[in-house]
């Protein structure tokens, strides 16, 4: 498989020193040396300079962890992290003047309005006073709340609340941006606007680090897909790439009633009934695309069920279907 | 880091202002606890009485001037409310007055034959008030047998280490200005610690390229300043109220007062990081601050009365803590009295448990950060 790494912005690059973030062999142990914790274990990622990098994996998998190991609050128990070079949790200073963090909730001053909230961050942050009035005029506009700039946040919705602490994260003009479930709670609008500035963000050369329990998020945004589970990688790459790891592939047969349907389910090797009784669909696992034509024919040939199919699709496995495969459908704590 | 200091101030100070309730209940509940010691203290020192002189004569008239001439430390020994014997049974009755004195009809002629009687008359439903009474009462006799037979009379001559008493307004003062600050400050710190939490924006400052430093700087800055508002307000209502000398807080009480925030502080960033919300923070730091002014603010008054059982080993730990000590150089310094044991030991002791309550709180933030999802 393709390393993400391996992709240099520039002609002269290494892959290492395309790589804006790097987690080699990371572990990470909490408690009792006897019972330790494991939130990481072996974690290796190359997170490149100018792409949308997506963490996906059940609660608990380790995307916070590694976004805590990147912004150096928490230290790997071993291996090493890079941050634009830097150590993060022993150069914490340089290492934060390169990053910004956008973390889960939402982590903003209700009683001050949104401007109020900018220029205290930009002080708190080192930005230069004299360039601070200007940036806190662009990132407002950025993220469409100018005309909201002197409302108190504690007025505003979920989705707003959430496009100001991007702008927040912003004013610091990071090289590389950890966003940790950023869209978490927020309506559909206010999700595809935060999605338009990421992407417009990556597209100016921002590193983006995006962690996300939304697979639609994933498939529209990421440039490099990781899976994580039990602090473990488990599979990573392109979208189309990882598609293409999944052993199982669907073929959808459509009857023109349900009873039908269940005569089809039953005399067909894993199949099932996806839409449930009332539904006409039975839904055929294959592992290899030229077995769908192999079914489609002996139902044909069948005459009591093949004047009754009304038609087919092939339906090509989804994000879903991989984040699934490779960390199971159990549930998790 | 002045800049990042200096926002996180004003940050603070106009979330305050704007949000106030925490701010308050850090001033308030001193200035009331104040007040209301105030008021028990001037009752107990100033309780008032009835004279029924139902006697006539010189002997009578100098007597009741003995009486009107008595003083204490905390200003006239009796608040005469009547002489009149009707008068005085009836203000009695009515509990507008803690007992009746009686001098009775033959007292002229009892004195001439040296057997003078007076009679007290009080509801003895607290023996420190009857035994009150009745110390006075006999120092005023002696006062008046000093003054017919000063040959004949055993007197008792007091050599006390310092030259005046220190009056329990003034030993209340200290404990109370104690009580004021560690609670505000507790309060003020711990609010605004925990604050960060329920605005959920304590890991946003965490990650500041800054570093520490502005924000444990900044939050304390912040604090003081609260708590500065909160001590000119208990000031004025120790002047007020207490007759209290806030004028003679020199440079020798500043010491004590500073190590109080500083400590309070300590205390309310520990249980700021711990508790993570501030509605709960305030009971606990109004329950610390009690037992401090009860315990280490009484522990001078307590020592070489404490005998066996609860009280004893309440002293015991009362005279180690360096709080007691603290309080008592606040008592000095105001009084202008020479300390009669080693005073300097409370500096460095006090210093050790704020830099340990300091290190402890910032150990549970640390874990606090790393170890929590998001927040």
């Amino acid at each position: 498989m393709r390393d993400p790494a391996s992709e240099p912005i520039a002609g002269t690059e290494s892959p290492e020193e395309s790589a804006a973030i790097t987690l080699d062999d990371v572990w990470v142990r909490f408690g009792k040396p006897a019972d330790p914790v494991i939130a990481a274990r072996e974690l290796t990622l190359r997170i490149p300079r100018g792409k949308i990098f997506c963490l996906l994996g059940p609660n608990g998998s380790g995307k916070t962890t590694a976004i805590n190991l990147i912004s150096g609050l928490l230290s790997p128990s071993q291996g090493q992290v890079r941050v634009f070079g830097h150590t993060p949790d022993k150069d914490r200073t340089r290492t934060l003047s390169k990053i910004a963090v956008v973390p889960q909730e939402t982590t903003l001053y209700d009683s001050l309005d949104a401007r109020e909230n900018l220029f205290f961050h930009g002080h708190y942050y080192g930005v230069d006073s004299a360039r601070l009035p200007g940036l806190v005029d662009h990132v407002i506009d950025l993220v469409q709340l100018t005309d909201r700039a002197k409302h108190r946040v504690g007025t505003y919705s979920g989705g707003m609340q959430r496009r100001l602490t991007l702008a927040r994260a912003l004013l610091t003009e990071p090289e590389a941006l950890l966003l940790d479930e950023p869209t978490l709670g927020v309506d559909v609008q206010s999700r595809r606007a935060l999605w338009d500035r990421i992407r417009e963000l990556a597209d100016g050369g921002m590193s983006v680090l995006l962690t996300t329990n939304y697979m639609e998020e994933a498939e529209e945004l990421a440039d490099y897909i990781t899976i994580l589970d039990h602090g473990r990688k488990v599979v990573d790459g392109t979208l189309d790439e990882l598609r293409a790891r999944v052993a199982e592939q669907r073929l959808l047969l459509h009857f023109d009633a349900a009873d039908v349907a269940d005569q089809a389910a039953a005399s067909l090797s894993r199949a099932s009934r996806p839409g449930g009784e009332a539904d006409a669909t039975v839904e055929v696992a294959l592992n290899d695309p030229k077995e769908a034509m192999r079914v489609v024919s002996s139902l044909r040939e069948n005459g009591s069920l093949g004047d009754r199919l009304e038609g087919f699709e092939w339906s090509e496995p989804n994000l879903q279907d991989v984040f699934l495969q490779f960390t199971g459908r159990a549930l998790r704590d | 880091m002045f800049k990042a200091t200096r926002a996180l101030v004003a940050k603070d100070l106009l979330v305050s202002r704007r949000n106030p309730v925490f701010f308050l209940l850090g001033v308030v509940v001193p200035l009331m606890f104040v007040l209301l010691y105030a008021f028990i203290v001037g009752a107990a020192t100033t309780a008032p009485i009835g004279f029924a002189v139902e006697s006539q004569g010189p002997q009578t008239q100098k007597f009741m001037q003995t009486i009107r001439s008595m003083q204490s430390e905390d200003g006239d020994a009796w608040e005469i409310r009547t002489t009149d014997p009707d008068e005085a049974r009836k203000l009695y009755e009515s509990g507008e007055t803690v007992g009746v004195i009686t001098i009775p009809a033959s007292f002229e002629s009892d004195m001439e034959k040296g057997r003078a009687k007076t009679e007290v008359l009080t509801r003895n439903i607290n023996s420190d008030i009857t035994k009150n009474l009745n110390l006075r009462m006999q120092d005023a006799i002696g006062m008046v047998q000093q003054a017919e037979d000063s040959d004949h009379l055993v007197a008792v001559k007091e050599q006390n280490r310092w030259s005046t008493d220190m009056s329990f307004t003034r030993y209340m003062g200290a404990s109370l200005l104690m009580f004021a600050i560690l609670y505000a400050s507790m309060v003020n710190t711990g609010t605004l610690i925990a604050r960060e939490w329920e605005e959920r924006t304590a890991k946003t400052l965490v990650l500041s390229p800054k570093g520490w430093w502005p924000l444990v700087i900044g939050k304390w800055l912040t604090a003081f300043i609260q708590t500065a508002i909160t001590m000119v307000l208990v000031g004025g209502v120790l002047w007020l109220a207490l007759d209290y000398p806030v004028h003679r807080l020199g440079p020798g009480s500043w010491g004590p007062l500073l190590l109080f925030f500083l400590y309070g502080s300590a205390l309310g960033v520990l249980l700021g990081v711990a508790l993570r919300r501030s509605l709960p923070l305030v009971p606990i730091a109004a329950v610390v601050t009690l037992v401090h002014f009860l315990v280490f603010g009484f522990e001078s008054y307590m020592r070489g009365y404490a005998h066996e059982g609860l009280v004893e080993f309440l002293w015991w730990c009362a005279r180690f803590w360096p709080v007691s000590s603290a309080i008592d150089q606040i008592r000095y310094a105001v009084e202008g009295l020479e300390p009669y044991y080693s005073q300097s030991h409370y500096l460095l002791w006090l210093s050790a448990v704020i830099v340990a309550l300091v290190g402890a709180a910032i150990a549970v933030l640390r874990k606090r950060i790393r170890f929590t999802q998001g927040q």
